[in-house]
């Protein structure tokens, strides 16, 4: 279910009533739960039987882990190799069926059985994290396992959520889920204006920049000029996709009485990639610091194999990045784009400069902002080029420009990213300056007004439903 | 609690401010008609064509067609007269309109059209109509499109869709607004260094329009419109065969006095294997059954062996040595169900 449909908003009005007529948490909470089951499985209801078993699975799982601790690893190791084998099974199966089903065929079979595309079941690979995060806290003792199976299926499928995240913590949302929640109106008045500038971003921002971007990487050849101001419309798509559905997630379950996480903190204005990693997808970052970049470090500290300091200092970004652009999706695009990350963070902490580093004069600071941005908008190309073959061609064989009509698409491409940016510089200057104030509510009404006039019989899905 | 309530009253302006200025600017009255607004001009194209070669059997179809038949092979080899009407991207709306406002008014009619399909597209009215294709079915529509605009547009709209088409200003006249802001965004850099309208709608067309597409990109485009011709809904014929447009262009050809045969085309099954093939199955023999009922032909190839997968280029589009082979196959099926001159 989109969230720009009627049905989305039939569903969310429905479901909002009867959830606050309600009153009790007892109730509560199993409402919530079926409405998060029935938004997920609307298209597609073998989904959710799918989403169901894996959460039993783990909540199983985890109280087995409290009742007995010796058999903890048994526990965890099923876990992972569940959790991990569905998402691997789905993400990656596409990558290698072409091959699985050469395969087959060569052995006098016939495999054409193998060459159905398999779709990614969206959310999967948000709300797999979820419930991993929770099973290694649990496992190490930071998080005692809910005993009310209801609880926790109601964090791993909370319909705000579960599509793209933000990936809540357990220690956050649970506490939440747990609790007596009460109506208060402060929880409409702070849900209006994500939900409005969710919609703003997504149909006025992300989906209009979306066609130019999306037609020069569709070109077979293009030059290294529209290469380049292809890379920038997408560096403000992607932004105004993903921050415009966290905002509407936050949105929602703010309406529903629940605090959830950030997960943007204005990354284009970094001037380090930790400081970009620290910004940018925030929940996930913190996901993989928690569990994947400090137990890295830690082994290699205590490990005996005398690596040298720079070995130490590099191979956990490096790792940890490799992993998160595997996550992203399956294609060597990713993974180089997750290494290439891995690398700039090393090679920044090699150098001395350190994710919270703030140049003291103002020529240092716009210098470091401006490398640190090219640096995002080449990855942001490695990400969306089709394939890596495609982006070393164009680097490698293109010409800067082919000809005149080349400069001109491409400064189109330049003023819509301007043109479709200033909204954002705009919003970013009354949140610091005039917050709450006449203007601010005018931009909100201007707002409305635009998504009014750009509202499309399409709504083409959020980038990150994909991963 | 204020700021919204500074909100809704600056919305409410802005809004009044639109309901007054909108029907002038762009000079539309209110309430008025949902759903797209034709102007009254028809090609003739097609009506031309038919006057000047006089054909037997016409090709109705997209580029799947175009590339899937050879007409002047296909009338050699069944020594019928053919004109192939194929338009990129074109669908059932398109076909239904090439029928009704060129085909059936010409002064020669053909004894024989041929439709070319895929799967589910004969009962997908709402298949490729908006955007460019919009333009498409503009050229051939008149001014008062009854059904057209009821099945391709306003069965697929709901009731608050299409009350604010009617009534809200600002609704309705977003595509006018878009224009504006589009126009605006597009020419004026360009207007700076000198290049006019003209000379950026060419660099446009240049870099976009005529260059090759990279062929991952071009197949990932193709299945996700392909796509919805797969959802359950569209599967399920007999909730879809009333509302599409089979039933007019069927009385069209009878009342004409015109054969119908329908051709289903095959898609490059290595790529189109899909989970839900049981129901296109399903689909087929419903469809089939219709159309016997109505007594039109029905020559299905979509599981035809003979199209090997090398024989395609792409998910859906074949190669020349695929368009011979297919046209000498179609032309063996016709050779037993063209009426007789």
């Amino acid at each position: 279910m989109s969230f720009a449909s009627l049905s989305f908003i039939i569903f969310l009005v429905c479901t909002f009533a009867l959830y606050w007529l309600v009153k009790k948490r007892e109730w509560q909470n199993p409402i919530l739960l079926a409405a998060s089951y029935l938004f997920y499985g609307w298209v597609t209801p073998s989904l959710a039987v799918m989403l169901g078993a894996s959460t039993m699975l783990d909540f199983f799982l985890a109280r087995g882990i409290q009742a007995s601790p010796v058999r903890t690893r048994l526990f965890m190791a099923l876990s992972l190799t569940l959790n991990l084998g569905v998402l691997a099974g789905f993400k990656y199966y596409n990558f290698f069926n072409d091959e699985l089903a050469n395969f087959v065929t060569s052995l006098g079979m016939n495999g054409d059985f193998f060459l159905t595309r398999v779709l990614l079941p969206a959310g999967l690979s948000f709300y797999t994290l979820k419930k991993l995060g929770y099973m290694i806290d649990v496992s190490r003792g930071m998080l005692k396992p809910t005993h009310a199976l209801v609880d926790f299926a109601l964090y791993v499928s909370f319909f705000p959520q579960i599509i793209a995240g933000p990936i809540e913590r357990p220690q956050k949302l649970l506490p939440q889920i747990e609790a007596q929640r009460a109506w208060k109106a402060d929880f409409f008045y702070g849900a209006w204006p994500l939900i409005l500038m969710g919609f703003f971003k997504k149909i006025v921002i992300a989906d209009n920049i979306k066609i130019i971007s999306d037609q020069i990487f569709s070109l077979d050849e293009p030059s290294i000029f529209l290469l380049i101001m292809g890379a920038l419309a997408f560096t403000l798509q992607i932004l105004a996709d993903f921050s415009g559905y966290t905002d509407m997630s936050r949105g929602f379950a703010m309406l529903f009485g629940f605090q959830t996480s950030e997960n943007f903190n204005l990354p284009y204005t970094s001037l380090t990639p930790t400081d970009f990693w620290n910004r940018w997808h925030i929940t996930l970052s913190n996901w993989l610091r928690d569990y994947i970049f400090f137990p890295i470090g830690r082994a290699l500290k205590r490990s005996r194999l005398n690596l040298p300091p720079w070995q130490v200092l590099s191979i956990p970004p490096i790792a940890t990045m490799f992993i998160s652009g595997l996550w992203h999706g399956a294609g060597w695009n990713f993974v180089m784009w997750g290494v290439y990350y891995g690398v700039l963070i090393s090679v920044y902490q090699l150098v001395g400069i350190r994710g919270d580093w703030k140049p003291k004069s103002p020529w240092a600071h716009g210098l470091a902002w401006f490398v640190m941005f090219t640096f995002i908008v080449i990855g942001w190309a490695m990400f969306r080029a089709p394939s890596l073959a495609w982006l070393g061609n164009i680097l490698f064989n293109e010409p800067f420009l082919h000809s005149q009509s080349d400069l001109i698409v491409g400064l189109i491409a330049f003023s819509m990213v301007i043109a479709y940016s200033i909204p954002l510089w705009i919003k970013l200057g009354l949140d610091k300056y005039a917050k709450d104030g006449w203007l601010t509510s005018a931009y909100y009404a201007f707002a409305t007004v635009l998504i009014i006039v750009f509202l499309n019989a399409t709504f083409p899905d959020f980038i990150y439903n994909q991963f | 609690m204020r700021s919204f309530f500074r909100y809704l009253i600056l919305l409410s302006a802005l809004v009044t401010i639109s309901w007054a200025a909108i029907p002038g600017w762009f000079n539309i009255r209110f309430p008025r008609q949902a759903g797209p607004h034709f102007n009254r001009e028809v090609r003739r194209k097609y009506i031309t064509t038919l006057n000047k070669e006089q054909p037997d059997i016409v090709l109705l179809g997209d580029s799947t067609m175009m590339e899937g038949v050879d007409p002047e092979l296909l009338s050699e080899l069944t020594g019928r007269q053919v004109s192939s009407f194929h338009s990129l991207g074109s669908a059932s709306a398109f076909w239904y309109l090439i029928l009704k406002n060129n085909i059936v008014i010409a002064d020669h009619h053909p004894q024989t059209v041929i439709i070319v399909f895929r799967d589910t597209m004969l009962t997908a009215p709402g298949f490729r109509v908006y955007g460019g294709f919009l333009d498409n079915l503009d050229e051939f529509a008149t001014d008062h499109e009854t059904v057209l605009l009821e099945k391709a547009y306003l069965n697929h709209m709901n009731w608050a869709e299409i009350q604010a088409e009617e009534h809200i200003p600002l609704y309705s006249a977003r595509e006018n607004l878009r224009e504006k802001v589009d126009t605006w965004i597009r020419y004026l850099v360009p207007a700076w260094l000198g290049c006019d309208r003209q000379c950026t709608d060419d660099a446009m067309f240049n870099v976009f329009t005529s260059a090759e597409l990279e062929p991952g990109q071009l197949q990932s485009r193709i299945t996700t419109v392909e796509e919805y011709l797969y959802t359950p809904s569209q599967l399920d014929f007999h909730q879809n065969v009333d509302q599409s447009f089979l039933p007019e262009i069927i009385q069209l050809t009878r009342e004409n006095n015109i054969q119908l045969i329908v051709v289903r085309l095959k898609p490059n099954t290595i790529r189109t294997i899909r989970l839900d093939a049981p129901a296109v199955g399903q689909y087929i023999t419903d469809l089939s059954s219709y159309l016997a009922e109505n007594g039109v032909v029905f020559l299905d190839y979509g599981r035809d062996p003979r199209l090997r997968s090398d024989y395609f280029r792409d998910s859906l589009h074949l190669k020349p040595e695929g368009k011979t082979l297919f046209t000498q196959i179609l032309a063996e099926g016709l050779n037993g169900v063209l009426k007789k001159d």
